[in-house]
């Protein structure tokens, strides 16, 4: 009697607003959910990216590859955790931090980012600079000044949003890297050996690269312009099942383009023995596919990453920078409608024309700024995964187990391979 | 009341919607979020139709595809001001600009801090009453879900409150469980 009583006592249960907007989706909503994400996977192989796979596949062939294998779900479950702080919050990442923590800890994690992606831009500009003197001969220096000018203006006075989605089509040139590995003919059992049974050297060389690899792959900017990308286009939670659906899809074409780059390079250039010191070097690794054409087919390439990359670069710096202080944002904007907005993207475009301008060497440029984001990025994930994991921000959207542990994992390998990098070169010395 | 000066941003749909003259042709363009708001500025639109304007181009008038749907969830935003004046006066800019229908609004300071309990979660009490002794006075607005982008960007980028926080989204009518 007095258990039939306890059970008449206890209060209803609320409803749980994660059950409340789960969607079943339909092939056609499927393919409509393709948007934001598969623009974010589009420039998260940028041309310092591009290099970076490059340099990794030459350096150390396949022996690489279960690092990429690692970080793609790490990658998904970060950008779907980022995403999700803009359906929950309705704002961008820098505002959360900052009033969901308080100023000195959104200030660093600002200007982190902000660092490493006006050092990623210049590093992008040569890397497009160089392309261009693929085809026209003339030095990349000269090119550094009007392609950052042009890009400035278009970011500032065109709507990029919708520029992005016609630039997108130019990255699919690196799909060709998806042929030209398998026209390389390398030996596909050392490549998928090499991709789900991990190895790992503890010398400075490998590390580096290890670093460089994680952070091209899981780049600190891709957090802010993920949430902010979220905020301007107005997705709620309601949206959350398409959302994730939109990452799945162009996190996972961002590492398997990246996985053949290794592939292609590594079949090419690691089994010569061929470093890359230039940019023709790179290209070199297209030409099972394309012959001759191969530096043009990978100057467009990087034109095209960078176009897409550079500006996301200087308006996630600018999202940044805004959330902090508050001001008006949004590339839906105009320039005199959110006009301080506007000034932190013309002064990350004045700042990264200036690097590239006194950088000496292109590649070791591209190369490092992407260890420079290896570097930066647990920090980033910790504080995203905190703030995901907070029942008083997410409510019921609160990460699940499964999420936790892949975050932290993420977390966990990132930090790993950054302790022992700075071990090695502490002890060491950077290698050549 | 059309949109203002040409090429300057509307009075309530700001840099949504452009409008400009070229020649006789009136030209509207921009991404709306409700259709009501198209049909209203076509109507005014037309209305000037013989006055200096020829015709009327609204071809890249459009209105955003939103699946969301109202009356699911709700979240409830709060603000700080600087003293209850500032927080009034955003309220009556964040009603006339986002043209919201609250489902619940309030304005809390030290006369009335006792009211944080009864408006908010247990968890956005105690934050909420270290902003109201520190002399804030807070805006609390419990809007509808598919409303809080709007919401949230007039009362930070707009009103410029110090603070700005949602609590996350819950089923409409389930706060009276959860309290």
């Amino acid at each position: 009697m007095a258990e039939v009583g306890r059970r008449t006592a206890r209060k209803p249960q609320a409803p749980s607003a994660r059950e409340a907007v789960k969607e079943r989706l339909s092939p056609v909503d499927i393919l409509k959910s393709i948007g934001p994400g598969v623009i974010t996977g589009g420039a998260d192989n940028d041309p310092a990216g591009i290099a970076t796979y490059s340099i990794v596949g030459a350096t150390a062939g396949f022996a690489q590859n279960w690092l990429l294998f690692l970080s793609t779900p790490l990658l998904i479950v970060v950008m779907q955790m980022s995403a999700k702080v803009a359906h929950v919050t309705k704002t961008d990442l820098a505002t959360v931090l900052r009033t969901t923590y308080s100023a000195r800890v959104a200030t660093p994690a600002v200007l982190l980012m902000v660092i490493a992606n006006v050092i990623t831009m210049g590093a992008d500009l040569i890397a497009m600079g160089a392309a261009i003197q693929l085809l026209t001969g003339i030095r990349f220096i000269y090119w550094i000044v009007p392609l950052a000018a042009a890009m400035a203006c278009f970011t500032i006075f065109l709507d990029y949003r919708v520029i992005s989605r016609y630039m997108l089509w130019l990255v699919a040139v690196f799909a060709t890297y998806i042929l030209a590995a398998f026209l390389a003919r390398p030996n596909w059992s050392d490549v998928l050996r090499s991709t789900v049974v991990p190895h790992v050297e503890l010398n400075a060389g490998f590390l580096l690269a290890s670093v460089g690899m994680l952070g091209t792959t899981i780049t600190p900017y891709l957090f802010f312009w993920q949430t902010s990308g979220e905020v301007e286009e107005k997705r709620g939670v309601q949206r959350l099942s398409r959302s994730n659906l939109d990452i799945t899809i162009g996190m996972v074409w961002s590492n398997v383009t990246a996985f053949f780059i290794i592939v292609a390079t590594g079949a090419v250039l690691f089994s010569h023995h061929a470093q890359i010191r230039t940019a023709a070097d790179a290209a070199r690794a297209l030409e099972p596919f394309a012959g001759h054409y191969a530096t043009a087919l990978f100057a467009v390439g990087i034109i095209g990453a960078g176009l897409l990359a550079i500006p996301i670069l200087a308006a996630s710096a600018a999202f940044g920078v805004a959330g902090l202080a508050g001001w008006r944002r949004g590339l839906g904007r105009k320039a005199r409608n959110a006009p301080q907005f506007y000034l932190v993207i013309g002064l990350a475009f004045l700042v990264a024309m200036e690097l590239a301008i006194s950088s000496i060497d292109p590649i070791k440029a591209l190369f490092y700024s992407q260890v420079l984001d290896g570097l930066i990025a647990p920090f980033l994930i910790v504080l995203m995964l905190l703030i995901t994991s907070s029942r008083k921000v997410m409510g019921d959207f609160v990460n699940g187990m499964a999420t936790k542990v892949v975050g932290w994992g993420a977390a966990g390998v990132m930090v790993l391979a950054d302790v022992a990098l700075v071990y090695q070169v502490a002890t060491n010395g950077l290698p050549g | 009341m059309l949109a203002g000066e040409t090429g300057e941003p509307h009075p309530v749909l700001g840099d949504r919607v452009s409008v400009r003259v070229a020649g006789e042709r009136l030209v509207i363009s921009g991404q709306l979020d409700r259709s009501e708001d198209r049909d209203e500025l076509v109507k005014q639109a037309r209305a000037r139709i013989g006055r200096g304007i020829k015709e009327l181009d609204t071809s890249h008038l459009k209105v955003a595809d939103r699946h969301e749907t109202p009356g699911l969830l709700d979240q409830t935003l709060i603000a700080a001001f600087p003293d209850r004046e500032t927080a009034e006066l955003a309220c009556k800019f964040v009603l006339e600009r986002s043209r919201v229908t609250p489902y619940q609004q309030a304005i809390v300071d030290r006369r009335n801090a006792g009211d944080l309990r009864k408006l908010l979660l247990e968890e956005f009490v105690e934050d909420a009453r270290r902003r109201v002794e520190n002399g804030d006075a807070l805006l609390v607005m419990r809007v509808d879900e598919t409303d809080v982008f709007l919401v949230r960007e007039i009362l930070e980028e707009d009103t410029r409150s110090s603070w700005t926080i949602a609590t996350p989204p819950s089923v409409i009518g389930a706060s009276r469980w959860q309290r």
